[in-house]
């Protein structure tokens, strides 16, 4: 059983900002004392979420004054906030971004069953975190998504 | 993320990756990987340095592969660690891009 304790962390919703959280993640995992392979999926993880919110939960906006890469989000620049909390039943991890309206629970679960000419690339995260995490969940909430995760140690 | 290429006796072009293949690591070394695929037939990827992959990752391999059947050779995995493993094994990439644990199956693999 892990050490229980929670952490949270805000990130800039940018592509440079994702090394940051999953780096965040891993030194976390670390004070936690996780067993190597957990520490791995929770990495993958945050990794793949934090790479769909960027990727489909905002713009680009000319205009914006915030930071350099920062995305727009639906209401204002896109930010992302990772928690991670652990306790009895292991580590959960919850992500909270401002960004459009995508329930990753709903996502089809992409696998592949082709042949390498046939592979469609892209589609591959969503598989990772379902096979990597435990429980799911999705809501969207009045200012954008949250999608939270078991990790059991 | 680093790239070393190197051409081995039977001229199967090895590509050895080293570092953290995520979204800058993949971005990092996309260039010069498809480079390499577009000029060869056959590439052994030495993922023995790999000490994380995700899905850009990946996808930096199935572009490659694709490239490199193209030209009518294969691509190959060599010794990646095993949580590196785990996630071509849990997206069945492993089912497209054959994995081998040494060297000593290289000619077998290639030949095949």
């Amino acid at each position: 059983m892990a050490a229980s304790g929670c952490w949270n962390r805000l990130f800039v919703g940018s592509w440079q900002e994702i090394g940051a959280a999953v780096s965040w993640v891993k030194s976390v995992a670390t004070d936690l004392n996780l067993p190597d392979a957990k520490a791995y999926d929770m990495q993958v993880c945050v990794e793949e979420l934090m790479t769909n919110i960027v990727r489909h939960g905002g713009t680009a906006s000319e205009g914006s004054t915030a930071a350099a890469g920062q995305l727009e989000g639906a209401n204002g620049p896109l930010q992302i906030s990772v928690t991670l909390d652990s306790r009895e039943d292991g580590v959960h991890m919850i992500i909270e971004d401002n960004g459009s309206p995508f329930d990753i629970t709903a996502a089809s679960h992409d696998v592949v069953h082709q042949t390498l000419d046939e592979i469609e690339i892209g589609g591959l995260g969503i598989g990772l975190i379902k096979s990597f995490s435990e429980h799911l969940h999705y809501d969207r909430t009045a200012t954008g998504n949250r999608v939270s995760l078991q990790f059991i140690v | 993320m680093e790239l070393e290429k190197t051409t081995l006796e039977n001229g199967v072009q090895k590509v050895s990756l080293s570092g953290r293949m995520d979204v800058d690591g993949s971005l990092k070394v996309d260039g010069a990987f498809n480079e390499i695929a577009k000029a060869s037939k056959n590439v052994l990827v030495d993922m023995s340095e790999v000490s994380f992959l995700a899905s850009l990752g990946i996808r930096t391999l199935i572009t490659a592969a694709k490239t490199v059947s193209n030209n009518g050779g294969k691509l190959v995995l060599l010794s990646p660690q095993p949580n590196v493993e785990r996630v071509l094994r849990e997206s069945r990439i492993d089912t497209v891009l054959p994995i081998i644990e040494d060297s000593a199956a290289i000619d077998r693999v290639f030949v095949s």
